[in-house]
């Protein structure tokens, strides 16, 4: 995980949040997905503007678990983002 | 925290789906058509609408800037699926520049086209915008049929082009074809074309008339036995001989969930069902779509609430719609002539192959139909 890099929504992504889940289509393939709480606040904070720790350390204010723990849990979050392609980090 | 259960699942289908009904129960707009433009290419004989040539002027068309106000009020509604038709999508000079912003406010994208103005350079720019589909018009498999509905000529090749270029950028496309008197023989042709080009196929057997009340396109209509010929080849008897309609339910999503834009920003409903809610030009799209007692009032509309309908044999063979019924009938709640037609072609195509008594009930009002 490049820890510098910022998690952007894929091209490919069309997204809405709706009651507080993320629902995102992946338009090439026709994959709907939907996310739960924490997924969700992961996906909005994937917006360009920050770095992959900033989000890490965003989810562990926000949810009270220790950094490494966040940085661990967002880690395998954001990769499997990627592996999707509902995002691309983009280099810092 | 944890990410547990939060992991990027593909399997989701069943969350979206309870998803899109809750949008539908609690009327939550999800869904808007879009008709961007009355301008268009072609001249299709069969079309509902008043078309103007491509090249018109169009001074009362929302303007880029007023469009770009209107998908900003769609994506703050919480609207995903946004479709873009017309007219001809690509007779608006700054369809580009609408569809990428709309794209850039993460908006799943759907393009209603004939596709005769798509060129390598635009199949390009398609590419780019990652649409789910590009929906293109075809109305036969020969140039000669296509075209004498479409009165352009070398429209064929153009649109069949238009697939290919987008089937090579990796694109997504349909083809969408209006079964008419003209075309109903060539039902086998047709698919087989979808499939050489890549496509999706898909039809419709509605023929409307037009906005302004014109019954030309009518004339298109596929004769009786071409439907019962259809629906022989294509109706599950397993699907449609278990059907059945709730009284208290309505018998279409109409005022659920989506609306229709027009090019002048007025805001209907859906493309059949043309009840004025209101312009986007006066009032905001928050307040028509939630303060308009039109919604409620259609959505109501429930089964029960057709005096004719609701007595009708042949309602579960249905697929009625208040939009044809209002535009071919005069009335939201009547019969449609031509919903009528096509369920007494399904009633004779089904009792023909045993999945439905030969005694099966005609109702009264289409008795004299029934014997041609
Ligand atoms: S009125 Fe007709 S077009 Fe409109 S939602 Fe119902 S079935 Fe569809
Ligand atoms: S067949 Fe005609 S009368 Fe019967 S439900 Fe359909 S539209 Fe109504």
């Amino acid at each position: 995980m490049d820890w510098s890099s910022r998690p952007t929504p894929h091209p490919q992504t069309a997204a809405r949040i709706v009651d507080g889940s993320a629902v995102i289509v992946l338009a090439d393939t026709g994959q709907v997905n939907v996310l739960n709480a924490v997924g969700t606040r992961v996906w909005e904070l994937c917006d360009g503007s920050r770095s992959a720790r900033e989000i890490a350390e965003t989810l562990a204010a926000e949810f009270e678990v220790t950094p490494e723990q966040a940085l661990s849990d967002t880690a395998e979050f954001l990769e499997s983002l990627v592996r999707a392609q509902a995002i691309v980090l983009e280099s810092p | 925290m944890s990410v547990e259960g939060a992991d990027f699942n593909p399997q989701s289908d069943n969350l979206y789906n309870q998803i899109l009904a809750k949008t539908r129960e609690e009327h939550r707009l999800f869904t808007a058509h879009w008709e961007l433009t009355y301008r268009c290419n072609e001249r299709c004989a069969h079309c509902y609408l008043d078309v103007l040539p491509a090249s018109a002027r169009a001074p009362e068309e929302l303007t880029t800037d007023e469009c770009r106000r209107v998908v900003d009020e769609l994506a703050a509604l919480g609207v995903l699926n946004l479709t873009f038709s017309g007219g001809e999508i690509f007779a608006r000079r700054d369809f580009f520049a609408l569809a990428e912003y709309a794209r850039a406010k993460r908006f799943l994208l759907r393009l209603f086209t004939n596709g005769i103005a798509i060129t390598p350079a635009r199949a390009e720019r398609i590419a780019a915008l990652h649409p789910y589909a590009v929906e293109i018009s075809v109305y036969g498999a020969r140039a000669e049929t296509h075209e004498q509905i479409t009165q352009r000529a070398r429209s064929f090749a153009l649109t069949t082009r238009a697939f290919r270029l987008l089937r090579e950028r990796g694109v997504r496309t349909v083809f969408k074809t209006v079964l008419m008197r003209e075309n109903a023989r060539e039902f086998d042709a047709l698919k087989a074309l979808a499939n050489a080009l890549g496509a999706q196929f898909r039809y419709d057997i509605t023929l409307t008339p037009m906005d302004n009340g014109g019954r030309a396109p009518l004339q298109h209509r596929m004769a009786y036995d071409d439907l019962v010929r259809l629906f022989r080849a294509t109706l599950d008897p397993a699907v449609w001989t278990k059907r059945t309609l709730r009284p208290d339910q309505p018998t279409c999503g109409i005022a659920s969930n989506a609306l229709l834009i027009d090019p002048y920003g007025n805001i209907f409903p859906c493309v059949q069902a043309r009840v004025p809610i209101g312009n986007l030009r006066a009032q905001s799209l928050q307040t028509l779509w939630q303060a308009s007692p039109v919604w409620q009032e259609l959505a109501r509309l429930t089964l029960d609430q057709l005096p004719v309908c609701r007595q009708c044999e042949l309602n579960s063979l249905c697929v009625r719609c208040h939009g044809l019924a209002r535009l071919e009938d005069g009335d939201l709640r009547a019969p449609a002539t031509s919903n009528c037609m096509a369920a007494l072609a399904r009633r004779q195509a089904l009792v023909e192959q045993g999945a439905l008594p030969q005694d099966f009930p005609i109702p009264a009002h289409l008795q004299k139909q029934s014997r041609g």
